[in-house]
């Protein structure tokens, strides 16, 4: 195994060109020492690893993180974003939070965040509610690149950049949605994992009809995959704010996929993550919204939930039934913490962030 | 006797590139933290922000008699640490304020917003603003679009809880709720037709820095919406001569989207290869110059426009943002021939 030390624009020129070598994993770039430019999104991999979406470096790592040795699972952290900042070097309303999950073999949450001058960092909180920052440095890693679009002009050096908003483990594949910051679609990228290929393809794009007779390019925000019967889908919500099923095994590289509309959760609203869970023998849904804070629903009221037509009216609010979780506001990033218990990140104020464990609902 | 000479040596601590360094421990102390997890050497020297708060991470390293606190995030300019060593052999605890360098005085600035024109349609789905420095990240709260009575629209752009900066974090992409910008969606667009808004950056956002950012406003004239797909077959094309470092200019006839006339466009020769050149937008981004880094060679040279042009309401070439059929969209690169006067 070789060593590779990226920085800057480095990473970003090794990564438009993965270093596959004699023994690697072929395309992937296998290494020590992750050095992604951002820490953006995060999911633990069925193998154990945290894939760690770096969307300045335009990749995804997955990194073997050592077994943590205390105490295991997750324990709620009053101001966690003022001890995170404290970890940082800055004040409590210099760092924010990009992404939250459980290991699912320790219990202990994981967390990113970015500070304001731009660096990223992972944390760890382990069951005394105790705040770590975890290095990277000696971990080895396997990266895949997320090509990005090569300008036509050689001499014009883009600052385009795709943005990865969802990342979903499902059947051996790993399911990316993004968005860029300069042309305006729904991107979903399916990728084998462990991670094989040189890059992530040209994705799929995909595509739902919602608010009359209009297609949108409107982008995923959150994925949940989910299995009905022999069919594997992918629930993905939107921004604005429908719930739409995809079949997985339509999402071939290069398609243009429609998904079945099947529920909106209410305008202005911003779905933030979905969980599934067993509670009392249902199989329920949990979800975090910007606006219409934790909803909570059975998954057979998906699974029965007809496509909404295609019809011209303004449709305001078809929530399958959703139910208001009421003893929690503010909710933004949620995670399961094993047993009947789910982790999220609530935000009390600027600068005030809270790291809270309940029963789920 | 250089080693009592150490020993002696005062504890004291200070800044050192970057890194804090500690002097004056006791022997018997440096040697016991060898191998030793990093809190021990935290119980040693620590930094931290504050009272009462965490100590920074970071790793440590021993140089001869020195501890060296290296820390996991660069130390912010203009800002006090305090830092804490115990020294051991029964010396008292040192306690000292390190202030790092002064920020420069210029904080970043805005240096443009796209689109650049005054008037926007009401289906505006982007803004870009240009910084002068790379900004703070999380900061989005601080923009408000105004109305023309000064009072701040709810919620205008996108809640994506996400800011789309460019890698340097110059520049941000504003999307306005594409909820709001289709059709048929209550409460209506977040831009009404022969309204005018402003777009104010306000206080409390800061650079990378955390010096504030001086306020700056924008204020744009919402016309009718703009719902046309792009049409390439209406863009006036002027070619230059072969042999000269003469720009080719395009003519669209209404506005495009700033960014992607330069990721989304370009030339090729007659040869198929790719051409190297500047290109400039022009008033209101109504049009495009491409000037060739060497001079034109004689034949037709292609003008290539990637299917996901947009305008600034997300448009395409035959694909409006807003449709029933993906018919006539684009889907490979679109080449329009551009013949060199010889």
């Amino acid at each position: 195994m070789r060593a590779i030390f990226m920085t800057g624009v480095l990473a970003a020129l090794a990564l438009a060109a993965p270093l596959g070598t004699a023994g690697e994993t072929p395309g992937a770039v296998v290494g020590k020492d992750a050095h992604p430019l951002s820490i953006d999104r995060l999911a633990f991999a069925p193998d154990g690893k945290l894939v760690i979406a770096d969307n300045q470096g335009a990749a995804l790592y997955a990194v073997d993180l050592p077994r943590a040795a205390d105490a295991q699972g997750v324990k709620p952290v009053a101001a966690i974003g003022a001890q995170v900042a404290a970890l940082m070097g800055t004040d409590a309303d210099g760092v924010t939070f990009t992404d939250m999950t459980v290991d699912p073999r320790s219990g202990q949450a994981y967390l990113g965040a970015v500070r304001r001058s731009g660096e990223s960092g992972l944390f760890r909180v382990n069951g005394l509610g105790e705040v770590k920052a975890v290095s990277l440095a000696g971990l080895s890693y396997v990266t895949v690149a997320l090509p990005n679009v090569r300008p036509l002009n050689p001499a014009y050096r883009s600052v385009r950049q795709d943005t990865v908003t969802s990342m979903a483990f499902d059947g051996g594949r790993l399911y990316v949605a993004g968005l860029s910051n300069e042309e305006f679609s729904s991107r979903l990228r399916s990728l084998p994992y462990p991670f094989r290929t040189a890059g992530a393809g040209s994705g799929v794009e995909v595509y739902h009809t919602s608010h009359g007779q209009l297609e949108t390019r409107s982008p995923i925000y959150t994925l949940l995959p989910m299995t009905f019967g022999d069919s594997r889908e992918l629930l993905a919500a939107y921004i604005c704010t429908p719930l739409v099923r995809l079949k997985e095994d339509d999402l071939v590289d290069g398609a243009e996929v429609r998904g079945a509309n099947i529920a909106e959760m209410g305008r202005h609203n911003r779905p933030i993550a979905m969980l599934r869970y067993s509670k009392d023998g249902q199989d329920r849904l949990i979800m975090s919204n910007s606006r219409r804070g934790l909803l909570s629903l059975p998954v057979s009221a998906i699974q029965s939930a007809p496509v909404i037509p295609y019809e011209p009216t303004t449709i305001d609010t078809r929530d399958l039934g959703a139910r208001r979780v009421r003893d929690m506001t503010g909710v933004d990033q949620i995670a399961l913490a094993g047993g009947d218990r789910f982790a999220a990140l609530v935000r009390e104020g600027v600068g005030q962030v809270d790291l809270k464990v309940a029963a789920l609902p | 006797m250089l080693l009592a000479a150490c020993d002696r040596q005062e504890p004291a601590v200070a800044l050192d590139k970057g890194e804090v360094v500690a002097v004056g421990i006791d022997g018997a102390v440096l040697r016991d933290l060898d191998h030793r997890p990093d809190a021990a050497f935290t119980r040693v020297l620590s930094v931290s922000v504050g009272p009462g708060l965490p100590p920074l991470a970071g790793r440590y390293r021993t140089e001869g008699r020195t501890l060296r606190f290296i820390p996991a995030f660069p130390l912010e300019g203009g800002r006090i640490y305090d830092a804490r060593l115990d020294p051991g052999g029964g010396r008292p605890v040192v306690a000292v304020r390190l202030a790092t360098h002064a920020l420069p005085s210029e904080s970043g600035r805005v240096v443009a917003v796209f689109p650049s024109g005054d008037a926007v349609p009401q289906n505006l789905l982007r803004l870009y603003v240009q910084f002068s420095a790379p900004m703070a990240a999380g900061r989005q709260g601080a923009l408000q679009m105004l109305d023309d009575q000064g009072r701040p629209l709810d919620d205008p752009f996108l809640p994506l809880g996400y800011e789309f900066w460019s890698p340097d974090r110059t520049r941000l992409t504003l999307l306005l709720d594409p909820g709001r910008v289709k059709r048929g969606i209550l409460p209506g667009p977040v831009l009404q037709a022969g309204r005018r808004y402003t777009l104010v950056v306000g206080g409390g956002w800061t650079d990378a820095g955390g010096r504030a950012v001086a306020p700056f406003r924008r204020s744009y004239a919402a016309g009718p919406p703009e719902r046309r797909a792009l049409d390439t077959a209406t863009w006036r094309i002027a070619a230059p001569r072969a042999g000269t470092r003469d720009p080719v200019k395009v003519n669209f006839g209404r506005p495009l989207d700033v960014a992607l006339l330069r990721s989304a466009m370009g030339m090729e020769d007659a040869a198929g290869a790719q051409v190297s050149g500047r290109v400039d937008s022009g008033p209101d981004e109504r049009s495009w110059r491409f000037t060739p880094e060497r001079p034109w060679a004689e034949g037709t040279s292609w003008l290539i426009v990637q299917p996901w042009l947009e305008d600034p309401s997300g448009n395409r070439p035959g694909r409006p943002f807003e449709q029933v059929s993906r018919a006539a969209a684009a889907k490979t690169p679109i080449r329009l021939p551009v013949t060199l006067a010889p």
